[in-house]
């Protein structure tokens, strides 16, 4: 696990994976030199985190219940990043976000959820408390199948112990979103797959059947040629390459990262 | 909507979901099999599965079973939800 992961819990409830916060070891923690995610499950004293100082730019904050308002803005000040549910923001059922945030692999799900309608994005928060933006267009076909569920952006969840995002009634999946818009996700998900096409061919196919395009969706180039691109057979010129980048909507020299 | 393969009952109980949702990996086409944080992607052309992590031995060997059984299905649904992308279709 890269970072580590603090938990200031209630009562005899232990986290999994988690050094307790008390107050004895608190100032402790905090002063370690490793990141870490802290996390406050629900009934926690969390008023102890006021005497925490300045210096928190390593440590990152969820949790499960709103913080107190009399302490949020010092909790603010001392976390590069604090998450609580709120009017736009859900977070996993608590025993899935515990078990969650204990996993080695946690950046890679998803433990919340921010709307932001005005701007058409939804702020998905990592494992690790790290932000992944998404616009609402990255949920939508341009041809999806009559009939089947559009995503309902008031009524957005994460579940599934953070591998999917529940939007009414379609479902998203974080492995998808990942690779769509994190390069170094994309890149640890091509490292677990058994075998894969490299050719920047196969990397074309997996882009264009990801953005919901057929082949006959790239007007300036014949089905053929574009097909014969993705088998390989053919080697695509510059200006071939720059215009099915554009069309796939990244550009040329991240194609092969696909 | 996701698809979800209905499963026995001692599966649902113990946390195991086989799902097609509505959006995924668009290619190789294949389902997703979960279990509480991890996930199997298992391809549907090639019946096998697509990652080395987690490990195949892993994965429940019923849910599997239950997988191959229902291959029709998973079939129709897959290519109902991405038709551009068939698991007939040309790789």
């Amino acid at each position: 696990m890269t970072s580590a992961l603090y938990a200031l819990s209630s009562g005899s409830r232990r986290v999994t994976n988690a050094v307790a916060v008390k107050p004895t070891n608190l100032l402790d923690c905090y002063g370690s030199a490793r990141t870490s995610v802290w996390l406050v499950t629900r009934g926690a004293k969390a008023e102890m985190l006021i005497q925490l100082r300045n210096g928190g730019a390593r440590h990152s904050l969820i949790a499960e219940e709103a913080l107190p308002r009399s302490i949020r803005s010092l909790v603010d000040a001392a976390f590069a990043v604090v998450v609580e549910p709120g009017e736009r923001t859900r977070l996993l059922p608590d025993a899935e976000l515990r078990h969650v945030l204990g996993v080695e692999d946690r950046h890679d799900l998803f433990v919340g959820v921010q709307v932001v309608p005005e701007h058409e994005r939804l702020i998905l928060f990592r494992g690790d408390l790290r932000s992944l933006i998404v616009p609402f267009s990255a949920f939508r076909g341009d041809d999806s199948p009559a009939g089947h569920a559009a995503p309902d952006f008031e009524d957005v969840e994460v579940t599934d112990y953070g591998q999917t995002v529940r939007l009414g009634r379609y479902e998203a999946s974080a492995d998808a979103l990942l690779y769509e818009l994190d390069p170094e996700a994309r890149r640890r998900q091509k490292q677990r797959q058994m075998q894969e096409d490299p050719s920047i061919g196969g990397a074309i196919r997996r882009l264009r059947t990801q953005r919901g395009l057929k082949r006959s969706d790239f007007p300036a180039l014949a089905e053929k040629t574009l097909a014969r691109i993705e088998r390989g057979e053919v080697q695509p010129r510059a200006k071939t390459l720059q215009h099915i980048a554009a069309r796939l909507k990244v550009r040329p020299d991240e194609l092969a990262s696909y | 909507m996701a698809f979800q393969l209905p499963l026995p009952e001692p599966l649902r109980r113990a946390q195991w979901k086989v799902k097609i949702r509505d959006k995924e990996r668009a290619e190789p086409p294949h389902v997703s099999i979960m279990h509480k944080h991890r996930t199997w992607r298992f391809d549907l052309r090639s019946r096998r599965f697509l990652d080395k992590e987690p490990p195949p031995s892993d994965c429940s060997a019923e849910v599997l079973k239950a997988i191959l059984a229902a291959l029709p299905t998973l079939v129709a649904a897959w290519d109902d939800m991405y038709p551009h992308n068939p698991v007939g279709g040309t790789a």
